[in-house]
């Protein structure tokens, strides 16, 4: 009771002031405007203030605070529509004529109180312009007055009363969610629980395909050894396996910092770089390696043109866009290898102070959209855009084109 | 198979896992490599045209599965032995194809030996391949069915428990003094009466039906 009403006097508040506003901006322009002319007005600037940016927000957390909503029932949606404007627009005019009127009322019953105070402390006539009233002569006239007196009181507070469960009621219809908004939380849940199964997906078909093309590859090569070793096959094996791990690490590095809900894995905040001379950095492979990866493919039969940023350039990005730039064209080879029709894949990376910048083109016997490809770059979208880049796949006529664009932010680490 | 080597196709769609896959078995006397493909439609093809002994067969591969290569595959003749390799042992896949007529089932984790052993184990059709795994995979995989072809009787019901031990036909013999060729006719005669086309689908029907209980 005592809450609702502080909420409806905030809105009486605000309500005096832009009547104050708009008595103000009428009298220079029409000393003898119409009480209609002033009421529109008025209600004009009072329902328009529901627009001002802030205000949803500040009626949902004082509707949930002081009228004592259920929660959930009343919510400030992201992104704002004109169909939640509109409604907040409504409830702020409402509230603040709710609010005068609980005001009023409190005057109302606060007057025959400070007469009736005046006549016990001996005061004589009390005069209001244009009206006065003496003390009460006689037992009946107390009475009567002590009457009136419990009687405005008490029906100040059944209104104020019914004023408060009126807004209370009322909240959820016009500061609450729509029905596209219930969809849009339903469908987030949606998406969030088909994220879970693509993970686990991914971390089966990725990191468990590559923990077991590991160790069977290492067995292999634990084999020629007792047989007749090659050094050149064994070289392979273990060139193979170590692509193979790190590809492994990288998945891995995905999955986790998708588990964890944040933008970058930790390790790779600190912005660990691989020691010289070591192909392989802590967290997976990186633009640095780029030109291996090329030539990987290309001993495997894939034809492809490469346009790569020298070693120098690369060693200047920062360490979670590398890693994430290798995993973009690491997986757009691997598409281009699985899926690709014959023809030369052409792969561009560009480092520029701002960004880097990948486009990867081959052509392609899949019809547009169909396929499992999609997983992987579903996997690589979020990754982009988890770290503010960019990201287009495009089909057309037998070409697919990947486009990446990740912001380095401008900072260059000397 | 003699003094013959044991001729396998090879079926995966990732190329390292082959080519691990092939290293391993080519690095052992009496196994030949005569084909390797890389998904269920090529299976097919590949065991009509080299009618290999054994083909090992990925379980999750894109447009036709493990599960359904393994039923095209046995509709051959002669039709070859199949070695089903996964990536998980907990795989449901692994069962389904088991129950389709897979021999048995081989990690791509295991160590080279474990592989070979499956590959001759498998290729000679005298043993059941893991039968821990399988117990494992019918525990968490299986529907349980009731048991509705011909009776068994209490000597077949005991053949068939030290089947689902994982027992060679001469095992079996010595556990239970019976002579070997008792002890196949038993299994042939338990093989006809399930329905079964090896040692491995018996077990697994046995469990499914709860004449060997999962315990």
């Amino acid at each position: 009771m005592v809450r609702r009403t502080v909420f409806l006097l905030a809105g009486g508040a605000v309500a005096a002031a832009f009547l104050i506003l708009a008595s103000a901006l009428i009298a220079p322009v029409d000393p003898g405007a119409t009480l209609l002319v002033f009421v529109v007005l008025a209600s004009l600037l009072m329902g328009g203030a529901g627009l001002l940016p802030g205000v949803r927000e500040v009626q949902v957390a004082g509707a949930e605070a002081l009228l004592g909503v259920p929660e959930g029932s009343v919510s400030s949606p992201e992104p704002m529509r004109w169909a939640h404007r509109w409604r907040t627009a409504l409830w702020t005019l409402v509230h603040q004529v709710a609010g005068a009127l609980t005001g009023l009322l409190l005057v109302a019953t606060g007057l025959p109180v400070a007469a009736l105070a005046v006549w016990v402390l001996g005061g004589d006539e009390i005069e209001v312009p244009g009206w006065s009233v003496g003390p009460p002569r006689s037992v009946g006239d107390w009475s009567l007055a002590v009457l009136v007196t419990v009687a405005v009181a008490l029906v100040a507070l059944a209104v104020i009363t019914a004023l408060g469960s009126a807004a209370a009621a009322s909240a959820p219809a016009l500061l609450g969610p729509l029905g596209q908004d219930r969809l849009q939380v339903i469908e987030q849940r949606l998406a969030r629980e088909q994220e879970a199964v693509r993970l686990s997906r991914d971390l089966h078909d990725g990191v468990g395909h590559s923990l077991s093309a590991i160790s069977l590859q290492a067995g292999a090569g634990r084999r020629v050894l007792a047989g007749h070793p090659d050094p050149a096959a064994l070289a392979d094996t273990l060139r193979t396996i170590e692509d193979l791990a790190g590809r492994a690490v990288a998945e891995l590095d995905h999955a986790l910092s998708v588990l964890r809900g944040e933008a970058v894995p930790a390790d790779a905040v600190r912005e660990r770089r691989p020691v010289t001379g070591s192909r392989q950095g802590v967290g997976g492979a990186d633009l640095t390696q780029l030109a291996h990866l090329v030539e990987e493919h290309r001993s495997r039969g894939l034809e492809l043109a490469a346009e790569l940023p020298p070693g120098s350039v690369s060693e200047q990005v920062p360490s979670v866009i590398s890693r994430a730039a290798y995993r973009v064209v690491a997986e757009a080879l691997a598409n281009a290898a699985k899926h690709g029709a014959p023809g030369t894949v052409r792969v561009q990376v560009q480092c520029s102070p701002g960004d880097v910048a990948i486009d990867v083109v081959n052509r392609t016997r899949r019809a547009p959209g169909a396929g499992t490809g999609g997983r992987g770059l579903a996997g690589l979208r979020e990754q982009v855009e988890l770290l503010d880049g960019e990201m287009t796949v495009g089909r057309d006529e037998g070409q697919w084109q990947l486009r990446v664009s990740l912001p380095t932010g401008g900072r260059r680490r000397g | 198979m003699g003094d013959q080597p044991i001729r396998v196709v090879i079926v995966d769609d990732e190329p390292l896992v082959r080519h691990g896959l092939r290293g391993i078995l080519e690095s052992e006397p009496g196994i030949t490599v005569v084909a390797e493909g890389e998904d269920g439609a090529e299976a097919v093809g590949l065991a009509r045209r080299h009618t290999p002994d054994v083909i090992c067969l990925d379980v999750r591969m894109p447009g036709i599965d493990g599960i359904r290569a393994t039923e095209r595959v046995l509709t051959l003749d002669p039709a070859p032995r199949v070695l089903v390799i996964t990536t998980f042992d907990s795989d449901s896949y692994v069962l389904d194809a088991l129950r389709a007529g897979a021999s048995g089932f081989v990690l791509k984790r295991s160590s080279p030996e474990a592989i070979i052993t499956a590959v001759r184990t498998v290729a000679a059709g005298s043993h059941l391949v893991f039968p821990e795994a399988v117990r494992d995979l019918a525990r968490q995989h299986l529907r349980p069915v009731s048991y509705d072809g011909p009776g068994l009787t209490e000597r077949e019901l005991e053949v068939l428990g030290l089947l689902a031990q994982g027992r060679s036909n001469p095992e079996i013999a010595q556990s239970l003094f019976l002579g070997v060729e008792t002890v196949r006719t038993h299994v042939s005669r338990l093989l006809a009466k399930l329905g079964a086309r090896d040692r491995t689908q018996a077990v697994v029907i046995a469990y499914q039906t709860g004449l060997v209980p999962l315990g």
